[in-house]
């Protein structure tokens, strides 16, 4: 099926589920969701992929899936990245405006950004992102285009994500192999907060906190611009794996109590959870105090780190918009409560509000970092968006036979 | 609210708060006279086997414990003696803590009477029923490993009988003082140090304050939970003083600049300031020391003082309760793992029948040890063969309940 509107395809290889949103956009600015596709992840751990077959089959039927409920073929992606390896700092580049004339030209703001970006970052590091902050010029402040200003000398601030090359490039070559074609990546708290800020909560100042299966991707806008940003290798799986210890429970059974009986309010009475085993083992009762307790403690401490790195930063006075907690830990009963207890701060369970679709896929917060990816795809891909090769099309139409055959043995 | 002039109505009312300060030893004893002069109100008492020692003070209570076994001279660094001189005298001891609700107790360790007779001074105030806190000196690094293994030895059986110890480090003294500090402005420092901790759960006790605090209130925070203590204070003047104390309270060497708040359970903060001190300023006072206690229970109290003038005082009293985080033991081994300091057991065994701690808790475990986790033993469960995430030193991967030392009742 060739389109003729665009396509944009965000796909997140997570720790918990891989999810490929499929975007489409009329005019190039507004964006329906038109298709979600969604299974179960089993090679990734902590936002990395640590097998790379299991990945690649669950990126392979994710996308299948997401052809099917939109209609469309898909033949690239925009995919997210994660990992507790990703750091980030702000740097300043400054150039000196040569011209006779001295008016700042695109010239110069691509050299400024380009100076910005050249830092020292270790060896087997790769910038992922460098987004520009605010522009100086000769000094003054504040300043959103210096494109055609007059000055001397002309200084940018940026926000630079890096991150292990190797690490983002498993989960590049894994897509590779499905066969899609990777336009870009993003870091997922990147991808998260353009799903679900608005310009207006960016300019006021706000933390998007995506808590996910396997990481804690967070990231600071203050006045509009991306000020700080950070993973912690701490997710929802890190939940089960507490109640499966604390409860001596397998991993499976752990997931369902969260699950089903999980809350970060600790009830005042006890109250025991009993369930059924196999035919032949006896009923096996779980205290529910303990186990939210177990959970309470877990996601305190996780977002008192996101709140110790806000303040190290000093970033605390900015954040009027206050707190977007989204991924799949956001569904958490009592989370709304104990982020506002530690953060002092509004707390907005985030939905995707950048975008138009069904209420299904934009009110989860675990989608939102994939539908953010289409965002993002869509401010990056600005009119690179070409019509698939014929070889492209000829392995994807194989590949998705081999899936079809796959499913129906 | 409550005015100075219901202060004087309140104190002659049966439920007036009966404070009590004790400094045993040398160390305690210089100390508790010292600040006695500061602190109207409150009974002070300097216990000493050394009766030279006490016979050089002024403004206290003095009592000479153990004459029999070191004939009026000191324990001599002799920790063994310092604890039997004050068994001989535990009736004394007992009648001097009786109908007291809240004690004192100013000790150096390291040395002989400070070391052995404090927890037992402890456990003599805490079964007459008052609430005991105790101010502890560390002694010096260049003092020698002897001596600070001694301190600790002391120190465990001190947590293991008063409600809250708060420890001041001498080496962080120096820091307070500065480098050119002469030693006897250093110890005098010290001395004002504790002189304001006292001075500071004084004032939050004895109604005259903006904010009240009840003695309830802290009973129910520290009361037998046998806390492990900082404290911090800091003072400041002018438009910003509020601010600016915040500050001095956070760069205060003693407090570690602020990171021991976060590991606080319990911080009483108390703001002393002169009579036109607004809630506004006892509210930027406060916030940021609640801010930077996540986990905290923060319990506050402001007062005036007319002799204030334009000053503000903030004094900051983080406990930290070492039940909790004893608790870690169940999922560890039994065995006394890595615990790095000679068992404290050696004092005790100088014919005392019962050890003070199984007298007071029971069970000879409930003894607060020095310890860390086994790193080991402890269950990563699904994130055994993945890279730790390492965070501030900690393996995020170890359930966040194991590390908090959270016990599960099974």
């Amino acid at each position: 099926m060739q389109t003729k509107e665009r396509i944009v395809v965000g796909l997140e290889v997570g720790t918990s589920k891989v999810c490929a949103v499929v975007g489409e956009t009329m005019d190039g600015v507004n964006l329906q969701v038109i298709g979600v596709g969604q299974v179960a992840s089993t090679g990734v751990r902590k936002g990395e992929i640590v097998d790379m077959d299991a990945a690649m089959q669950n990126i392979t039927a994710a996308v299948a899936a997401a052809e099917d409920s939109a209609g469309v073929e898909i033949h690239n992606v925009f995919a997210s990245v994660s990992g507790g390896h990703i750091r980030c700092f702000n740097n300043r580049g400054s150039v000196i405006v040569t011209n006779d004339d001295r008016e700042i030209g695109d010239d110069e703001v691509r050299n400024v950004l380009l100076n910005a970006k050249a830092v020292n970052i270790p060896m087997d590091h790769v910038v992922v992102h460098a987004i520009r902050q605010r522009f100086y010029v000769d000094g003054a402040d504040g300043i959103q285009n210096p494109v055609r200003m007059l000055g001397s000398k002309l200084e940018a601030d940026v926000h630079v994500i890096h991150g292990v090359r190797t690490r983002f490039q498993n989960t590049i070559r894994c897509i590779k192999q499905v066969p899609l074609d990777v336009q870009n990546i993003a870091v997922s708290s990147f991808a998260s907060a353009l799903a679900v800020l608005t310009t207006d909560q960016q300019k006021q100042g706000a933390v998007v906190i995506d808590m996910g299966g396997g990481t804690t991707d967070y990231i600071v806008y203050r006045e509009g611009t991306i000020q700080h940003s950070g993973v912690i290798a701490v997710g929802g799986d890190h939940l089960t794996n507490d109640i499966a210890i604390g409860l001596r429970l397998p991993m499976n059974r752990a997931e369902q109590m969260k699950l089903e009986h999980g809350s970060l309010d600790i009830p005042l009475a006890d109250e025991a959870i009993t369930f059924k085993r196999e035919v032949g083992l006896p009923d096996l009762q779980v205290s529910k105090q303990q186990l939210c307790r177990i959970m309470n403690l877990r996601v305190a401490e996780t977002l008192t780190l996101v709140k110790k790195e806000l303040e190290r930063q000093k970033l605390f006075d900015y954040l009027a918009s206050g707190v977007f907690i989204t991924g799949g830990c956001a569904r958490l009963r009592g989370l709304e409560t104990m982020a506002g207890e530690i953060f002092a701060l509004p707390v907005h369970i985030g939905h995707s509000q950048t975008i138009n679709g069904p209420t299904s896929a934009i009110e989860s917060p675990e989608y939102s970092t994939a539908i953010g990816l289409v965002r993002y795809g869509l401010g990056s891909q600005r009119d690179q968006h070409q019509p698939p090769t014929a070889t492209q099309k000829f392995k994807h139409t194989f590949q998705h036979l081999v899936q079809k055959v796959r499913t129906l043995m | 609210m409550a005015t100075r002039k219901s202060t004087t109505e309140n104190s002659d009312t049966p439920h007036r708060i009966r404070l009590k300060l004790f400094g045993v030893g040398g160390a305690g004893g210089n100390a508790v006279s010292q600040i006695a002069g500061a602190l109207t109100g409150i009974d002070v008492v300097a216990v000493n086997t050394d009766l030279q020692a006490l016979n050089g003070m002024a403004d206290v209570e003095k009592m000479q414990i153990g004459s029999a076994v070191t004939h009026g001279l000191g324990a001599g660094g002799d920790v063994e003696l310092g604890l039997r001189a004050a068994q001989q005298d535990t009736e004394r001891l007992e009648a001097a803590a009786q109908n007291t609700d809240l004690i004192f107790i100013v000790a150096g360790l390291g040395g002989g009477t400070g070391t052995g007779a404090a927890p037992v001074v402890a456990r003599v105030a805490k079964e007459q029923g008052a609430l005991v806190l105790a101010f502890a000196f560390l002694p010096f690094n260049f003092e020698g490993d002897r001596r600070r293994q001694q301190a600790q030895a002391g120190l465990e059986l001190l947590k293991a009988q008063a409600d809250a110890v708060i420890c001041i480090a001498n080496d962080k003294l120096f820091k307070v003082a500065g480098e050119n500090a002469t030693a006897s402005d250093a110890f005098q420092r010290g001395n004002e140090l504790v002189g304001t901790g006292v001075q500071a759960f004084w004032q939050l006790l004895s109604r005259k304050g903006l904010i009240n605090v009840d003695f309830a209130d802290l009973r129910n925070a520290l009361g037998s939970k046998h806390s492990d203590g900082i404290f911090s204070f800091g003072t400041a003047t002018g438009p910003d003083k509020s601010r600016a104390a915040v500050k001095a309270v956070m760069d205060n060497p003693l407090l570690d600049s602020g990171e021991i708040l976060g590991k606080a359970e319990t911080v009483l903060v108390s703001v002393l300031g002169g009579p036109d001190m607004t809630l506004a300023d006892v509210q930027r006072a406060v916030e940021p020391i609640s801010r930077a206690t996540p986990r905290g229970h923060v319990i506050m109290g402001a007062a005036i003082d007319e002799a204030h003038g334009d000053r503000l005082t903030i004094t900051v009293v983080a406990t930290a309760h070492l039940v909790a985080r004893r608790a870690a033991v169940p999922v560890a081994p039994r065995q006394p793992v890595g615990r790095r300091l000679p068992e404290p057991t050696s004092p005790q065994r100088a014919g005392n029948p019962a050890p003070v701690e199984e007298k007071l808790n029971g069970k000879k475990d409930a003894l607060p040890k020095q310890e860390h986790l086994p790193l080991e033993g402890v269950s990563r469960g699904r994130f055994d063969k993945s890279e730790p995430t390492l965070y501030d030193g900690e393996d995020l991967d170890v359930p966040t309940f194991i590390r908090r030392g959270v016990s599960l009742k099974r």
